[in-house]
């Protein structure tokens, strides 16, 4: 089932045209008519967004494998796209022999044969947020919301990342990144270990476990037609100097544009040893080298022969969570033989584990790697990641019945008796604090449900923390409260409307802490308000006690306390 | 002799700090998304930019916005109306007060008309649309500023004959940030002016003045032209047919000393120069001698900043008594530019390097101190007053080597030193 949607639709300014179009972020009603038309509301979506304007329709879901991101439109013959159906096509964005897309927009189109677009657009019309001043679904945040225009969302706080974890991985492989690229695009970027200076708020810290080089192209270079020469003298100097595992080329709008060939590079440079493979900007296709070639060493990692179905291996997991999970698995009879990513071995020439399961903790940003591999050597088990204490005994009962645990309920039950203590104990404390959630209503639903880019419905978990839940909604129109909303929020009077900055600013000052994507965000820092944003919640057990005892600790310790007054205002 | 650079920023990052220190401009680049990340840099940097803002209006905008992917045909694809159609939507904006307008060194390449379609813009009324032609590929960072200062320079309405004889402008003064390190180093300036009985009218730029202010740069009897916009100095003395002062930046001893001399050359107030920098060097060297000579002098140094800076620092590391190891411009090499290091050995080899450099140049080696100086600074942001230039900047820029020097020592030594016992 589809359980919710965002709505964040981008206000950049896009290049299609001088005016640019309004896009909408489409309701739940809307969505879930939407995905049961287009074939997609069968469970094989687990989250999705979907956005739109007059000429498209974007759908930007987490299936169970990876993120997708289809386009629903007329598009003319000479358009690349995935499945046509009469007037309709479907085409997704991504790499070519993305299996789990195209499967999808075939499946959607073949539903959609005979629909018109309008007809799709007035569907989602019924409950779709206002529209922003221009729009896009760039799935990147950075490209959404860093450069974005911002006209009228003075009311917007709150822009879900998507983010990738390329830069997280901890392998043991000699890997080397060639840059082709100009000054301009070699450098100018963040060091991102210093997440506190930047613009969003927890921005990962990257972790560079691979040498990166540069072509560095200057004008001489592209004047005179040398820039392949460049990265061919590049490559083969760095494989003539060391010993690479791995050598990836990624390739830059410039030299895509000249025409570069890295293919061309790699074929007279590549013997065999090291392994080179490359992406270029301007086609994502390559993408698939660097994939099937982690696919391969990921698949080394699981036992060829028989594999032990009584065992698991955890995913997206470090440290203390993965401890704390492996622990509570051990006290449900689940043998946990070790995590994998964001550390993992990847020269293994010979199986690491003899767990027949592998279970994601948190499959955030670890779709860019891929599954296939790490479906070759485990069976992935299914199902929505341990937040919230619900939410972990949920997850703890799926591995517990898959490995065949006959009583695993059982155990859950007597697992959620021993933690009683800990959830009385955490929400006693919570409920002394009053948490904000603010935006439109398709913005402020989006908290509400699980989403692409947070496998956890954010409202859902203040509430079980403790937190009292206060809803500041953007309705400039004053229409009336929805039932939808508050059933999930808690009733009417958890819901205060607001339509100026000036009201919007009044309602701040009743809060401690509210849900914001900023570093700094002057809006809140009127009021010494804490934001808090999906990073704050830690997964399992002692992850939400955690999350919330550091909520509560922010609240308490608001700073300014006897000078608020002094604070600087934000509204104009 | 000076290590060439090899490493540098790009052209653009030096347009996003000019579009920062300058109120009420907007700036559209003619490339993709991926322009939004790179001016990320100078938001991190300074505290109080306003190139983008959470509830308010972006000051950095681009043309070319894909999702997920560029392809070759939108690269290509011919965008002069959609770069027109930006441009007149930011220039309807309120508060706008300039437009410039670049463009990525790839649609440099396509020869897209960036200079007609600012030409047009600004034809229509509205605030002014500046072109300003990429030099992504043949330039770096410092000449995206100084280029943005030169087209000021050409653009900026100005009327001469309203000139002052004690109104002095700065022309090429790097306001990296607005913090208050800049706003000291202003005070400073100011008051290398003031005994000369000038006073400051207009700086280039100073990340408090607009473009409309920046027409204050009439009154100017007197242009002082500082390394990072020579050419702009140089234009507006022509439109405004006043003298231009070539000057290095006062930093150091000797380097404010320089300039105070030269000023007052340039005035025949050769006594106002010498009185000032007897008075001031004196009271510096009594200030930070105790903590130059027990903490700083007889180390060693290496040196990673931009040109003009590298060219400042180099004779304030002789006069702190340390031994210059390395020398390395962040930049194009400056010509004329030549800085003997150590072949080492001469001095405690071995003892810990101060690394006096921007984070982004920072080896974070075990054997180094780090000193931040220079661009960027994520780390620094001062809350008062703490200026590099002049001879107050002097005194600060000693209490930074002293307290990295102790610092270092203290991390080296552990914890037990600060136990009590």
């Amino acid at each position: 089932m589809i359980r919710g949607r965002s709505t964040d639709v981008s206000d950049s300014v896009s290049a299609r045209s001088a005016s640019p179009p309004a896009r909408r972020g489409a309701g739940v009603e809307g969505t879930l008519r939407l995905l049961a038309l287009a074939g997609l509301g069968d469970g094989r979506l687990q989250a999705a967004r979907v956005t739109f304007d007059a000429q498209l329709i974007c759908i930007d879901a987490r299936s169970r494998e990876r993120l997708v991101h289809l386009e629903i439109g007329e598009f003319s013959p000479a358009e690349k796209c995935a499945a046509r159906a009469g007037r309709l096509a479907v085409r997704y964005v991504g790499s070519g022999d993305d299996r789990v897309a195209l499967g999808l927009a075939r499946a959607a189109a073949g539903h959609l044969a005979g629909q018109r677009l309008s007809a799709l657009v007035a569907l989602l019309a019924v409950d779709a947020a206002p529209a922003l001043p221009s729009g896009s679904t760039s799935a990147s945040r950075e490209a959404d919301r860093l450069a974005s225009h911002h006209e009228a969302s003075w009311w917007h706080l709150h822009y879900p990342a998507l983010r990738t974890n390329y830069n997280r991985l901890r392998h043991n492989l000699r890997w080397v990144r060639v840059h082709h690229a100009s000054l301009e695009c070699k450098d100018g970027r963040v060091r991102p270990s210093l997440a506190a200076t930047r613009y969003f708020r927890g921005e990962p810290v990257v972790v560079r476990e691979s040498l990166e080089v540069c072509t560095a192209l200057g004008e001489r270079d592209v004047l005179g037609g040398r820039t392949q020469a460049r990265l061919h003298e590049t490559v083969q100097g760095l494989v003539e100097s060391a010993s690479f595992d791995l050598v990836e080329i990624q390739s830059t709008c410039l030299p895509d544009l000249i025409g570069d060939q890295p293919a061309a590079v790699a074929g007279a440079v590549a013997q065999g040893t090291p392994h080179i493979v490359w992406q270029c900007k301007t086609d994502q296709q390559d993408r698939r080298l660097l994939r099937q070639f982690l696919d391969a060493r990921l698949s080394r990692l699981g036992a060829s022969g028989e594999r032990d179905r009584t065992r698991v291996v955890l995913a997206g997991a470090e440290g203390d969570t993965a401890t704390e999970l492996g622990t509570w698995l051990a006290r449900m009879g689940v043998a946990v033989e070790g995590s994998l990513l964001p550390e993992v071995d990847l020269s293994a020439t010979a199986a690491q584990h003899r767990a027949a399961w592998l279970v994601w903790v948190d499959p955030r940003g670890w779709e860019w790697l891929g599954e296939e591999g790490l479906r070759r050597a485990f069976t992935v088990v299914e199902g929505a990641p341990p937040f919230g204490l619900q939410g972990t005994l949920a997850w703890l009962q799926r591995v517990g019945e898959v490995v065949g645990l006959v009583d695993a309920a059982a155990r859950v039950r007597q697992l959620a008796v021993d933690i009683e203590e800990l959830r009385l104990r955490t929400q006693a404390r919570c409920a002394r604090h009053r948490a904000a959630v603010i935006g439109d209503l398709s913005g402020v639903m989006a908290t509400t449900t699980p989403q692409a880019q947070r496998p956890f419905a954010i409202v859902g978990l203040l509430r079980e923390m403790g937190f009292e839940v206060r809803v500041l909604l953007y309705d400039p129109v004053a229409r009336p409260v929805s039932a939808a909303l508050r059933d999930v929020v808690g009733g009417a009077d958890a819901v205060r409307c607001f339509a100026t900055q000036a009201e919007l600013d009044e309602q701040l000052g009743e809060v401690a802490l509210a849900l914001s994507s900023f570093n700094h965000d002057p809006r809140l820092a009127a009021h010494a308000v804490v934001g808090f944003d999906g990073a704050s919640f830690l997964p399992g057990v002692e992850g939400f006690a955690r999350s919330a005892a550091r909520l509560c600790a922010l609240a308490e310790r608001r700073p300014f306390p006897e000078h608020r007054h002094l604070l600087r205002g934000w509204v104009q | 002799m000076i290590e060439v650079a090899v490493e540098s920023y790009p052209f653009l990052a030096g347009v996003f700090i000019a579009v920062d220190a300058l109120p009420g401009a907007h700036l559209v680049v003619d490339g993709p998304y991926c322009v939004a990340e790179k001016a990320e840099l100078q938001y991190c940097h300074n505290l109080n930019s306003t190139l983008f803002s959470p509830h308010g209006l972006s000051r950095v905008l681009f043309t070319l916005q894909q999702h997920w992917v560029e392809e070759v045909n939108s690269l290509t694809a011919d965008r002069t109306a959609a770069l027109e159609g930006l441009l007149r939507l930011v220039q309807a904006r309120p508060g706008v007060e300039v437009v410039l307008t670049t463009e990525f060194d790839f649609v440099h390449l396509t020869g897209a008309p960036l200079a007609a379609v600012a030409t047009a813009c600004s034809a229509n009324g509205g605030p002014p649309v500046l072109a300003l032609p990429s030099r992504s590929l043949g330039g770096d960072w410092l000449d995206g500023y100084a280029g943005v200062l030169q087209r000021l320079a050409e653009a900026v309405p100005l009327e001469s004959g309203r000139a002052r004889a004690d109104a002095v402008a700065l022309v090429g003064y790097f306001a990296e940030r607005t913090e208050l390190d800049h706003r000291g180093n202003l005070r400073e300036l100011g008051a290398l002016l003031a005994p000369f009985g000038l006073e400051l009218c207009s700086t280039w730029l100073s990340g408090g003045q607009s473009y409309f202010d920046l027409r204050a740069v009439e009154q100017a009897g007197l242009v002082i032209s500082l390394p990072y916009a020579r050419e702009a100095a140089r234009t507006l003395g022509r439109r405004l047919q006043v003298p231009v002062l070539e000057l290095e930046l006062p930093i150091g001893l000797g380097g404010t000393e320089r300039f105070v001399r030269q000023l007052g050359s340039h005035l025949r107030q050769d006594d106002v120069a010498l009185r000032l920098v007897e008075r001031e060097a004196a009271a510096a060297v009594r200030d930070t001698e105790r903590s130059v000579m027990r903490f700083v002098a007889g180390r060693r140094a290496s040196l990673a900043l931009d040109p003009h800076l590298l060219r400042a620092a180099v004779p304030l590391c002789r006069e702190l008594g340390l031994e210059l190891v390395v020398a390395q411009a962040v930049g194009r090499e400056p010509s004329g530019l030549e800085v003997a290091v150590s072949e080492g050995g001469a001095l405690d080899e071995g003892a810990p390097v101060f690394r006096v450099a921007s984070v982004a140049h920072q080896g974070r080696r075990p054997d180094e101190v780090p000193v931040l100086f220079g661009y960027p600074n994520f780390v620094e942001h001062p809350l008062s007053e703490r200026p590099f230039m002049g001879y107050a900047g002097f005194r600060n820029l000693c209490e930074k080597f002293a307290t990295a020097a102790l610092w270092h020592e203290f991390l080296a030594g552990g914890q037990s030193r600060a136990a009590p016992t």
